[in-house]
């Protein structure tokens, strides 16, 4: 079988791959649609840019005049909102504010008070969300996109590669992963879930046919201060880190809802964050802090092989 | 005592089962809202256009064995049997990127002899081939397209057939529609076909002249797949033939005289196929199994078990052993011969209406070659089968067996190109 076509980049902070099987023409024209969408939302939902949406609609805080999104925005905000609501607080795209307070290279705890006062600035149910106009009440609020933009990305790169008739690929944007269909030969791609104690061990091989995964751990980024560790999954609620799971990886038939389920589940306490992901009765895997792994992929765990941040095809 | 046990068992299924109630409602919440983001509606597409154009052409070469001597006729003039030279090919292409188009042309050469009548010989039916060599030539075309969408396809087709006697245009559409995941694909569809017959040597042999008849059928089925290797399928198809039915160059006789092959000028014949497909990864090789059942209102009902065993070897060969076992049932007015005319007038000789079992095995083997001279890749293909046909083999005691039952054997060579 003629390995895929693959297609290296690097988006959101991430490198990124597609792999793609079709007929040469085909394959370049999906890798380029895919392309140009992942760029489109890195650009229009980046918080570097002067002229994103992210820019503008941080420029709109405390106006009171609020600012009209357009359609996109608009469900993803929707998608927000269910998120928020759903999840008890815990996925909060206000939460961004805390960055200020938090600075990971720094290898220090946030200063007295500064915490409390961006508290004020946090909580999705301070805005004021009347589709499609959008308000934030105080000046210095903040959307961060970035906790959810690029799964969404995954799920609409793999779009595009579908609607331009590549029916089998898999996309990759930063270890966030989207299948597009399975290999020729109809067998799925195998993804080993990396060992967040041991980055160069994969803890289990996961077979993604059309589906996505989604990954949330602490050992890339946090920091170690005074022998604790502070994870950089930091809670909306508290304004202070999780101290949750070590890692957690979930399927879901999107990447999008992959991610935002890995993304509160690091939010609970181990043996809720345990008891949540077995609620939602997706494939998932757990990794609890004293190294246990739990989930039902916890059962194709693998005994030793090198590991894959990208998928093992 | 520990808290787990404090908490009864119904306290603790209940705890799971509200727990289980909250992470689907998260789930149905996150999801609902997902899917009203663009482009994030669609799953896969049920089935996609072709990825890159491809071209068959394949030669078979079919040879029935001579009538035996025991079953023919006193003054039979031959008994050579047909044997039949069939060139095919086939070339299919995406058009656009939800479409798809393919083009089929079939020409076949036929010479020899064919049954013409049953003889009441002292009781035992023998057979009376036609006499002279017949040299027949057929040409089909078909032309097909797909068009796909999301979870569905729609396909549309139209050909024809002609022979020197006989004129044949047929038009078909069928669709299917792909749900859990693509592991469940219905489809159906629906043909219409128009045939003209213009016997040669009417006059001569007091045939008809001219006749016309016409089919309409209708087909449902469901294809799952199971687990990780296997898929199963199943289809029901109905057909109406409609018109001028009978055999123009066959006689029969009755009551010591020849007459024309009269057959009731409507059949309604029903067919339900089931298949079953299995790979084995362990061994490379893949299980084939075809179950048919069909039956008119002729009173034919038919049986066809087949097997295939697909073996890969070394990645660019397959062997391919087959077999298959046919038992069918007569038509309500078939006999080798009559005494009298019957009631209602329909009366024919032809084997294919007789009662008879069949058993056909054959080897097929095929090598590929990929990426030569660029892109393209080839598979070769050579193969055999040997068919026969005896009153024995079938499933219900036959009493009688036609003597123009027919046994042949035949060879086909393929080669394949995708570009």
């Amino acid at each position: 079988m003629r390995p895929p076509e693959r297609f290296r980049f690097r988006a959101m902070g991430s490198p990124c791959e597609l792999r793609l099987y079709g007929p040469p023409g085909r394959v370049a024209r999906a890798a380029e649609s895919a392309l140009r969408e992942v760029r489109r939302l890195e650009a229009k939902y980046s918080r570097f840019r002067d002229d994103s949406l992210t820019a503008a609609i941080h420029a709109s805080a405390g106006t009171g005049s609020g600012i009209e999104v357009d359609p996109e925005t608009a469900s993803l905000l929707d998608y927000a909102a269910a998120a928020w609501r759903e999840s008890g607080g815990r996925f909060d795209i206000t939460s961004g504010v805390l960055r200020r307070a938090w600075d990971w290279k720094s290898g220090r705890l946030p200063a007295a008070g500064q915490i409390a006062a961006l508290l004020p600035l946090i909580g999705f149910d301070k805005l004021r969300w009347e589709r499609p106009r959008l308000w934030l009440p105080r000046a210095g609020m903040e959307l961060d996109f970035g906790g959810f933009v690029k799964e969404y990305a995954a799920d609409r790169a793999a779009g595009c590669c579908r609607e331009a008739g590549v029916a089998r690929g898999l996309v990759d944007l930063g270890g966030d992963l989207a299948a597009i269909g399975p290999h020729p030969d109809g067998s799925a791609w195998r993804v080993g879930v990396r060992d967040p104690r041991r980055p160069e061990r994969a803890l289990a091989q996961v077979e993604l046919r059309s589906g996505a995964i989604a990954s949330s751990g602490d050992y890339e980024r946090g920091m170690w201060v005074d022998g604790v560790r502070y994870s950089h999954i930091l809670d909306p609620r508290t304004g202070w880190p999780a101290r949750g799971p070590a890692a957690v990886s979930v399927v879901a038939p999107h990447c999008l809802v992959a991610g935002t389920a890995t993304t509160v589940a690091m939010l609970h306490p181990p043996a809720a964050a345990r008891r949540f992901l077995r609620g939602l009765g997706l494939p998932h895997l757990c990794v609890l802090p004293d190294g246990s792994v739990t989930g039902s992929l916890s059962a194709h765990r693998d005994s030793g092989s090198p590991p894959a941040r990208s998928p093992a095809a | 005592m520990s808290r787990q046990t404090r908490r009864s068992r119904e306290e603790r299924a209940r705890a799971r089962r509200r727990r289980l109630r909250r992470g689907r409602s998260l789930l149905q919440a996150l999801v609902g809202s997902a899917l009203a983001l663009p482009g994030m509606g669609g799953g896969a597409r049920a089935d996609s256009p072709l990825e890159r154009p491809s071209s068959d052409y394949s030669f078979r070469f079919y040879a029935e064995e001579p009538l035996p001597q025991g079953k023919a006729a006193a003054g039979n003039p031959t008994r050579e049997r047909y044997e039949i030279l069939m060139h095919q090919f086939h070339l299919e292409s995406p058009a656009t990127e939800r479409s798809d188009v393919a083009l089929d042309i079939v020409h076949e050469t036929m010479t020899g002899a064919s049954p013409w009548f049953v003889r009441n010989q002292g009781g035992t039916p023998a057979q009376v081939m036609s006499g002279a060599t017949i040299q027949e030539e057929r040409t089909d075309a078909l032309v097909s397209g797909n068009y796909y969408f999301d979870r569905a396809k729609l396909g549309a087709s139209a050909g024809i057939s002609t022979e020197n006697d006989y004129f044949s245009w047929n038009l078909g559409s069928s669709g299917e529609m792909s749900f859990n995941d693509k592991n469940t694909t219905l489809s159906a569809g629906v043909g219409f076909s128009d045939d003209t017959i213009e016997p040669t040597e009417a006059a001569l042999f007091g045939r008809i002249e001219k006749a016309r008849k016409n089919g309409y059928s209708v087909f449902a089925g469901l294809s799952q797949v199971i687990g990780r290797k296997s898929v199963t399928q199943t289809s029901l198809s109905y057909k109406l033939n409609d018109g001028y039915l009978s055999d123009p160059y066959k006689l029969a006789e009755v009551g010591g005289a020849n007459v024309p092959d009269n057959r009731p000028r409507e059949r309604h014949q029903l067919a339900w196929l089931t298949r079953y497909r299995r790979h084995y990864e362990s061994v490379a090789a893949s299980l084939h199994l075809d179950y048919r059942y069909y039956f008119d209102d002729w009173q034919v009902t038919s049986h066809t078990l087949e097997a295939a065993w697909y073996q890969s070897l070394f990645g660019v060969a397959r062997l391919i052993p087959s077999f298959r076992y046919y038992s069918q049932s007569q038509a309500e007015f078939y006999s080798p011969f009559y005494a009298s005319a019957p009631a209602d007038g329909f009366v024919s000789s032809d084997y294919r209406l007789s009662p008879y079992g069949a058993i056909a095995y054959g080897v097929k083997a095929e090598a590929r070659l990929e990426d030569w001279p660029r892109h393209w890749d080839w598979t070769l293909s050579a193969g055999w089968e040997r068919y026969a046909a005896d009153g024995d083999l079938a499933l219900k005691r036959v009493s009688v067996e036609s003597p123009g039952l027919v046994s042949f054997d035949l060879f086909s060579v393929q080669l394949k190109g995708s570009f």
